[in-house]
């Protein structure tokens, strides 16, 4: 669980991504304007910030150089996709640039790979019973480890990565098996199966009608 | 060739041929003229030896034919007295007398009645001969010279003047080339200036130091610099403006289509309350209704961009009244009152236009004015015009932003006029109903006191179109 800052000056834009980043469990601080994230930094500790470059009053490269003695990492947000704008971006620091409009799963998995690079991201998940060392590619059931086979394995990041959210079955076979893979959407519900009866996750692995799946666990 | 060798060889070699051709018309008429001389001198000893011979004859004759002896004896002593010119005397047709070469060949000069000169290359060395026949019967004199001279003068001056030639070709050479370099350098420096600005560096200009042609070509040059660097300028904040426009455009567009996706995504896929999820659809709401709003006045600028204006007389207090009714609504949230002063009756305009240039306008000042605060709609000349203003007491304009206020999407305080609903887009398209009307829109304000906004529209007699 990290601590983000997020500075957007669009009141919706704001809320839907901090309803996001807190879905997969992480803590929030939003702010319309960049005027005392300084303070906040030095008061607090900050994972990750999420920056909208056009911000009113000071721009978003501006406060960019202002926060960087603070090696916070940051991650930009903005509507202008341009090559120019997205090299200044990066020049300037940022670990990476998200543009909109954007789907969810990509800015989870975008602050996902920043806070792993910064050394924020646990290593280690508890749910329902289970406990899972992301980097040992281990998991315990009840204490006992239980094998997983690879794509087990990596169905169950996907699902602990966006925790909460509802993943279709295109999207789960897409990051899983990757587009490469010709195969039926059939496999992901059996590998689905699979991994609810290993890790007895019946009630935590809910199936979304129509749709897909979604790992259910309280922040 | 570079231009100025071309100069520098046509001009060295028209000057030398111009030098050789004279000179050797000079030396050539100097040997004649000295010739002449010579020939004269020649002659006139001659005709007084000739003469004194005569005589001589004579005296020792007496009238008669003188002896060979006699003959001889007289020029014997006679010959002795001309140094340096030699006799040969002919009796009846043959040498009687010499102190000279013989040589053979014509001697035309023998039969001449008055003295003849002939000039006879003897032995390489050139020599004048003159000569006649005698008073008496068969004598004929030929007095002879060497004439060298004149050839070895000739080839002295020849000598003389190939030095000259050649020393003044020299002299001359360098001259040309330093002063061609000279003369050639502005020419080559405008060479250059025009190279650095087809290559970019607009700021180049040229020296004018002449008075000359040369001097106005790089005054017209310098002119015409200036021109191109204005035009770039210009073209260059143009497109800067232009790409601003879509930079903005860009962001307020998709703003909104993010937050749409965002929360109808969100409400897909997420485990929600129901209040997130009431939030969630709320914002949908507004934002769809934010876009709507966007594209409908994006399209009014486009349309008031292609469209004609439809000029009608126009009454200015109805005007006035339809604005405020329309109005009604805004200002009643917040008790504003509307005053209207017309001090000019009729306008010639088109109607829904400037309608809907008014009603942007008193909308700004409601949103900006405090509540129960009076807003002012009046109209009256000015220089030729007629201004149409709408003044109000709100908060103003900071002198910073007032330059910028027409521009879109711009906004002074974003954050309140987002909460407002305001888009940036209501000035600029109330400027560009002024310019339609081939007017323009002004802007007033003190930060804190209040603004007033003119339609400044000039007098058109009324006729469509």
């Amino acid at each position: 669980m990290a601590t983000i800052l997020i500075i957007e000056d669009e009141p919706a834009l704001c809320d839907l991504i901090a309803l996001n980043v807190k879905m997969v469990g992480h803590q929030t601080i939003t702010r319309p304007d960049g005027q005392d994230a300084a303070e906040i930094l030095r008061r607090q500790a900050v994972d990750l910030i999420i920056l909208d470059v056009m911000l009113p009053g000071e721009d978003g490269f501006a406060l960019i150089e202002r926060l960087r003695r603070f090696d916070v990492p940051v991650i930009f947000l903005t509507a202008l996709g341009s090559t120019q704008d997205k090299v200044r971006g990066l020049g300037l620091g940022a670990e990476d640039y998200i543009t909109k409009p954007f789907e969810t799963i990509e800015l989870i998995a975008r602050i996902n790979v920043v806070l792993r690079r910064s050394g924020h991201s646990s290593q280690e998940f508890c749910a329902g019973g289970v406990r899972v060392l992301l980097e040992e590619h281990k998991v315990y059931v009840a204490g006992q480890e239980t094998e997983l086979t690879l794509k087990e394995f990596e169905l169950l990041e996907v699902f602990i990565t966006n925790k909460n959210i509802a993943l279709s079955r295109e999207k789960i076979l897409d990051l899983v098996w990757g587009y490469d893979y010709v195969g039926e959407t059939r496999t992901v519900d059996v590998h689905v199966q699979r991994l609810r009866k290993k890790l007895h996750w019946e009630d935590h692995i809910k199936t979304v009608y129509k749709y897909g799946y979604r790992l259910e666990v309280s922040s | 060739m570079r231009f100025r060798y071309k100069i520098y060889l046509c001009v060295l070699v028209l000057f030398l041929l111009a030098l050789d051709a004279s000179a050797f018309a000079l030396l050539q008429k100097s040997y004649d003229q000295n010739k002449q001389m010579d020939i004269w001198r020649g002659t006139i000893e001659y005709e007084t030896v000739s003469e004194t011979l005569n005589h001589l004859i004579d005296g020792t004759a007496g009238g008669r034919k003188i002896s060979d002896v006699s003959l001889r004896q007289l020029i014997d002593s006679f010959s002795q007295s001309l140094p340096g010119t030699s006799m040969e005397l002919y009796r009846d047709g043959t040498l009687f007398f010499s102190n000279t070469i013989y040589f053979e060949g014509d001697r035309p000069e023998l039969h001449s009645a008055s003295p003849m000169s002939v000039y006879r290359n003897i032995n390489g060395r050139l020599r004048l001969y003159v000569g006649s026949t005698l008073t008496q019967e068969g004598l004929s004199l030929s007095l002879s010279r060497d004439a060298n001279y004149l050839t070895e003068y000739y080839h002295l001056l020849l000598r003389y003047f190939i030095f000259l030639s050649v020393s003044i070709s020299v002299v001359l050479s360098l001259f040309l080339l330093f002063f061609l370099r000279h003369l050639m350098r502005p020419i080559e420096q405008l060479g250059k200036a025009a190279n650095e600005i087809a290559e970019g560096d607009y700021s180049q200009r040229v020296p004018v130091k002449t008075h000359d042609e040369i001097g106005a070509l790089a005054e017209n040059f310098n002119k015409m610099a200036e021109a191109v660097s204005e035009q770039i300028q210009e073209l260059t904040l143009l497109n800067e403006e232009k790409e601003q426009f879509i930079r903005n455009l860009t962001h307020e567009l998709k703003t909104p289509i993010a937050i749409l996706h965002g929360y109808s995504e969100f409400l897909q896929n997420a485990n929600c309350s129901d209040a997130e999820k009431s939030l969630a659809l709320r914002y949908i709401q507004e934002h769809t209704a934010r876009l709507e709003q966007l594209t409908g006045r994006l399209l009014e600028l486009l349309r008031l961009r292609n469209e004609a204006l439809c000029r009608e007389e126009i009454d200015i207090p109805a005007l006035f009244a339809s604005v405020q009714s329309l109005s009604d609504s805004i200002l009643e949230k917040k008790h504003l009152t509307l005053r209207s002063e017309t001090q000019v009756q009729t306008l010639c305009g088109d109607h829904i236009l400037l309608q809907t240039a008014l009603m942007n306008l008193v909308e700004n000042a409601a949103k900006a004015s405090p509540d129960g605060s009076e807003i002012k709609l009046c109209s009256r000349k000015e220089d030729g015009s007629t201004v149409l203003e709408v003044a109000d007491h709100g908060c103003g304009i900071p002198k910073a932003d007032l330059a910028h206020i027409c521009e879109e999407f711009y906004r002074v305080d974003k954050s309140r006029s987002r909460a407002s609903g305001g888009l940036g887009l209501g000035l600029s398209i109330c400027r560009l109903i002024a310019q339609l009307h081939g007017g323009s829109l002004e802007a007033e304000s003190t930060y804190g006191a209040g603004a007033a906004f003119r339609l400044v529209l000039p007098d058109i007699s009324a006729q469509n179109g």
